[in-house]
């Protein structure tokens, strides 16, 4: 009998006659040179072919590896998705972050409140702005632009220019130091005489308005 | 009888020992100072000196002082028989303090109701009436309370309430004539950022103790009559009983500043507010508007005034030395210069007439802080008591004991 391909394999698949079995152990236990040469690998893409198919057979019948930890946790589509929305935001925020060192020079509030103040806490001071009052601060150049009551308590020693952005035009006024421990009130003062004063007064000097004046500041700003 | 006269001094005794002191503190007569001085020093903090004498002499609180606390009282007290009274505005209590120890104490409160503040007080033997506005609660205010035990009774008064385009009032004066009670008070227009006066004054006669208005005098000639006098003195009576008022319309009290400062008189004789009698300071040789008012005698009174061009408005008002002070005939309306340094502090209770004499404080930014005393007999003036040189406001001059 001659021994093929076919019944070598017919032989590891357990698949052949008796007869045939006992031939091919016949053929693996004779070491004589009259052994038949398997047929040649045929040349070209079928050789890749055959590579390929022999892989898939061997992979099929490897275990199944294991898939990474990163894999596993992104493999739902939502993950994906908050994950590209997470990187989106932080990124946001970093530029945000940026520019706001630039911008945060220029503070604007504006209370609409008819009856409450509204507080602003700072390195350098803490103001309260009083009901229908608006500040405008440039931290950068001491800019202090007000319109209306504000209370200001500087933590240190600090400079201002303060102008009243309310006030008369030729309400124009120089830099003013405003000491640590005092407590001032910027006012946009106005009476039929001289309407749109800016009026800058440390604590001690409200004592010099008059009482109804005095007595409204003091309760407002709980001075 | 011997016996007798023994018990009776023994019970005297006794009397002067417990009956003088018992509710005044723990300090006995003999210790009690005559006069008082409220100073506000350069660091801000503020002290009471007591002394028994302001003629001459050198005072330095922060050795002889008694510290404030809480501090920025002394636009609010009403000083009698070594006592302290105000009205505390954030919670409406009456409150009497005193030294003792060295310490600024409570020794007594009464709690009143609403919320509001002194604008004028004027004493009836040992009680004291205050008068107020509410502003929160729309009604003037008058309180009776007995200093001996802090009892008070306490009544609304049915004045015109303010009226579009004025939303608060004050009750500038208060005095008793002919059985009668004369409160002085006009209208305002405020918020936070502004504050002006009607240019209408108003004196109204009511009974006491009714509280019913008789009659409503209404008088444009200036307005704001009389003004806190827990802060210094705006009126008083004269020896014929007539009242004399100043009427302040200047920025720091009616700022209303286009009506005259003047003073005003109603006669003891009529009752009525005098429409023949008014004398105009600001057209009068002093030319500027004033606020504190004191009486001097013999038809003579103090004035305290602005000078225009030394300050700018209400920003330095406080800050800079700008007052002078005036004599005034109240009679001839004639006006006389007193010789003083320029004096500081937008109002003060500076000055005391005692024995023909006006002691007269006066805190200059140069020069030392003195008590200078005038004689209005020969028109000398003269340096008293001297503070030391951190002192930079004395706020208050008066009697604390008889």
């Amino acid at each position: 009998m001659n021994i093929t391909k076919e019944i070598i394999e017919k032989y590891h698949q357990g698949l052949c006659t008796p007869e045939e079995e006992q031939a091919v152990e016949k053929w693996l236990d004779d070491d004589g040179p009259d052994f038949a040469p398997i047929d040649p690998l045929p040349a070209g893409d079928s050789k890749f072919k055959i590579q390929d198919d022999m892989w898939a057979e061997i992979s099929a019948a490897l275990p199944q590896p294991k898939p990474s930890p990163v894999t596993t946790f992104f493999t739902p589509i939502w993950r994906r998705v908050a994950a590209v929305f997470v990187i989106g935001i932080a990124a946001a925020l970093t530029i945000f972050m940026k520019s706001r060192s630039a911008h945060q020079q220029l503070i604007v509030i504006k209370n609409s409140s008819e009856t409450t103040n509204r507080n602003l806490h700072e390195r350098a001071y803490s103001i309260s702005i009083g009901p229908k009052s608006n500040v405008e601060i440039n931290n950068e150049t001491g800019e202090f632009d007000f319109c209306g009551a504000v209370l200001i308590n500087p933590k240190r020693d600090i400079e201002l220019t303060i102008q009243g952005s309310c006030a008369r035009a030729d309400e124009k006024r120089g830099k003013m130091v405003l000491r640590k421990g005092q407590q001032y009130i910027a006012l946009n003062y106005g009476n039929a005489s001289h309407p749109g004063e800016v009026v800058i007064l440390p604590q001690t000097s409200i004592t010099g308005l008059p009482p109804l004046m005095q007595r409204q500041l003091m309760s407002q700003f709980n001075i | 009888m011997k016996g007798s006269v023994g018990k009776l001094f023994f019970s005297l005794y006794l009397f002067s020992v417990f009956g003088l002191t018992g509710c005044g503190g723990s300090e006995d007569s003999t210790s009690r100072k005559k006069y008082s001085l409220y100073v506000m020093l350069k660091d801000g903090s503020e002290y009471i000196t007591r002394t028994d004498s302001i003629d001459s002499g050198e005072t330095d609180p922060l050795v002889s002082g008694t510290k404030v606390i809480p501090p920025r009282l002394f636009y609010d007290l009403i000083v009698r028989d070594n006592s302290y009274y105000r009205l505390n505005w954030k919670d409406t209590r009456f409150i009497r303090t005193a030294i003792e120890n060295n310490e600024f104490k409570e020794t007594g409160s009464v709690q009143l109701t609403g919320q509001w503040s002194i604008d004028s007080y004027v004493w009836r033997g040992d009680t004291l009436c205050i008068f107020g506005f509410d502003v929160k609660n729309q009604a003037v205010r008058f309180a009776n309370i007995a200093t001996a035990n802090l009892q008070a009774q306490e009544q609304n008064i049915s004045l015109p309430k303010p009226a579009a385009p004025f939303n608060s009032m004050s009750v500038g004066f208060a005095n008793f004539m002919n059985g009668h009670l004369y409160l002085g008070y006009t209208y305002h227009k405020t918020d936070l950022k502004s504050y002006t006066t009607s240019d209408t004054l108003y004196v109204a006669q009511l009974t006491y103790p009714g509280l019913k208005v008789v009659k409503t005098f209404k008088d444009t000639r200036s307005t704001y009559p009389g003004g806190v006098n827990t802060r210094q003195s705006h009126y008083f009576h004269d020896e014929k009983g007539d009242f004399y008022f100043i009427a302040c319309p200047g920025i720091a009290l009616g700022d209303n500043p286009s009506k005259p400062t003047g003073i005003f008189r109603i006669n003891k004789s009529t009752g009525e507010l005098d429409k023949d009698y008014f004398f105009n300071i600001s057209t009068s040789p002093i030319h500027n508007h004033g606020y504190g008012f004191w009486y001097l005698g013999n038809g003579k009174a103090i004035v305290r005034t602005e000078r225009k061009g030394v300050f700018r408005g209400m920003e330095d008002h406080w800050l800079v030395p700008h007052f002078d002070f005036f004599v005034l005939d109240l009679e001839k309306q004639t006006t006389e210069r007193l010789n003083l340094p320029l004096d500081k502090g937008t109002a003060r209770n500076c000055v005391l007439v005692e024995n023909g004499l006006a002691y007269i404080s006066i805190n200059p930014n140069a020069g030392g802080n003195y008590v200078w005393i005038y004689n209005p007999k020969t028109g000398s003036l003269k340096k008293g008591l001297h503070f030391s040189d951190d002192v930079d406001y004395i706020l208050r001059l008066e009697r604390l004991n008889p």
